[in-house]
């Protein structure tokens, strides 16, 4: 992001420039976007199908722009966005796909201090 | 009128002589001129319906060359045209036309100089190219020459697919930026697979594999190219015969390091010594993997699953990118020769509305 902008490498930074109208913060958040929604289509290939999109990390559990994005077009394949449930969905465990989805869509909070804490007391205990 | 089509390679030319007012665009005969500028060239010629020749002698540069299909063009016994005057314009294939060339074109000096300018970007293709257009200069001055380039049909990728996510300085100072390859094979096999399927070319989601020596992936949606898995040159994207494909860059940045490489000679490891032929130490022909393969040879089964399950990959992708697929075309040395390659690629896609049938492709197959 900051090489192709040139602004920073903060997403928040971005979304800003980008509802400013700045065409390289357009462009480099189309990329990031689309490139998510990329190995989408990939893995799904590799897996035969999918049954559950999950996002976490800093943008994953905050962007409701960036997940209604990567999800959009993805009805092909069984994927079906509720905006609704998306809508101000930040740092919370939830099901983001319509009822009627095939494939499941879930924002889910990270926490890999806990998965470090859980491996460190099951090898010490 | 007949048609002398050109493809020069640095020590290579292929033709073919196309009578394109015949009743269905008549291949008068085709030929091969190898080993330019080495001890001792090759030409093989094949006149169709008349027996091939071949004549084995050194052949110095690409004008030599060019002579000697001319002679054989014109031969009283394996000729297919009573004289020179006959060939009415030259069409070459050009490998890079950079953003100067979004479509074929005629040549005059401002093409030779945009084509010498992108010899820069595409030092393994264009200066042959040109070679080849200064040999038909000399041997046929004034007959019109057209260049064909790979990359023209790929000139409508949106920007969003065709930039890296690299300083933008790059692309602006050096056009460092995906333009993929295999353009005229891609667009002619879309648009025949389109008719052969039915559908409306214009109104389509079309996925094309051209699958030979080299081999790419492209994503034609409403009739032009979207997307490609080929990049700022032919090395990205699908493993080859003896290219690489997809790598993190990483990865080569510390081969070259731990093993005291030039850039050169990073080139070389990526463009002629990776792919199936790296990955096996076998060879760089599908052929001689699939005999491995089925002899139980473990790297030839790891390669020959990496090579298959690449080009799956990148239908996933593209059918992801374009929002649905309605229609795979299988193209190329190995696309229309191999049913389990065709057959590998296709299965597990039955989540997007695939359904392949092992019948109609088997017998499709090597001969």
């Amino acid at each position: 992001m900051l090489g192709l902008t040139g602004i920073s490498s903060d997403m928040r930074d971005i979304d800003k420039a980008y509802n400013e109208g700045n065409p390289r913060a357009i462009l480099a958040r189309d990329m990031y976007y689309g490139r998510i929604k990329k190995f989408i289509g990939q893995y799904a290939a590799e897996m035969g199908g999918v049954d559950l999109i999950v996002f976490t990390g800093g943008v994953g559990e905050n962007s409701c722009e960036m997940r209604e994005s990567v999800c959009s077009g993805l009805e092909f394949m069984g994927v079906k966005f509720d905006r609704n449930a998306n809508a101000g969905a930040r740092g919370v465990d939830k099901i983001l796909s319509a009822a009627d989805s095939k494939v499941k869509i879930a924002v889910v909070a990270t926490n890999e201090e806990l998965v470090i804490a859980t491996d460190t007391y099951n090898l010490v205990k | 009128m007949v048609i002398l089509v050109l493809n020069c390679g640095s020590s290579s030319i292929k033709y073919q002589v196309i009578d394109m007012e015949s009743a269905s665009s008549k291949l008068l005969a085709k030929g091969l001129v190898e080993r330019i500028g080495l001890a001792e060239g090759d030409l093989t010629h094949k006149p169709v319906g008349k027996e091939p020749f071949e004549l084995h002698r050194p052949i110095p540069d690409h004008t030599t060359g060019i002579e000697l299909v001319m002679e054989a063009l014109t031969h009283p016994v394996h000729g297919v045209i009573r004289s020179l005057d006959e060939v009415k314009a030259v069409g070459h294939r050009v490998a890079h036309g950079g953003e100067f060339f979004p479509q074929s074109c005629l040549v005059n000096d401002d093409t030779k100089e945009k084509i010498r300018s992108l010899c820069q970007i595409a030092p393994l293709h264009n200066p042959a190219s040109l070679e080849g257009i200064r040999a038909i200069d000399q041997v046929l001055p004034g007959v019109p020459q057209v260049t064909v380039f790979d990359t023209s049909f790929h000139q409508t990728i949106p920007a969003v697919n065709y930039m890296f996510a690299l300083p933008y300085e790059y692309y602006e100072k050096y056009r460092v930026r995906k333009y993929g390859f295999h353009g005229t094979s891609h667009k002619f096999v879309a648009r025949e697979g389109a008719k052969l399927a039915g559908l409306d070319f214009d109104r389509s989601k079309i996925i094309t594999c051209h699958i030979g020596n080299g081999g790419s992936v492209t994503a034609v949606l409403n009739g032009k190219s979207y997307d490609t898995s080929m990049g700022f040159s032919p090395l990205d994207g699908l493993v080859m015969g003896t290219r690489c494909g997809q790598v993190d860059a990483s990865a080569i940045t510390f081969i070259g390091d731990k093993e005291g490489m030039s850039f050169a000679e990073l080139d070389t490891l990526m463009n002629k010594k990776s792919g199936v032929l790296g990955l096996t130490g076998i060879s760089s022909d599908m052929r001689d993997i699939d005999k491995a393969y089925n002899e139980g040879n473990p790297r030839a089964i790891l390669a020959r699953d990496m090579y298959y399950g690449r080009i799956k990959k990148f239908i996933g992708q593209y059918a992801a990118e374009m929002g649905g697929v309605d229609l795979i075309v299988f193209t190329g040395g190995v696309g229309e020769n191999s049913c389990e390659m065709r057959e590998s690629v296709c299965s597990g896609l039955e989540f997007m509305g695939v359904k392949f049938d092992r019948n109609a492709n088997a017998g499709a197959c090597w001969v």
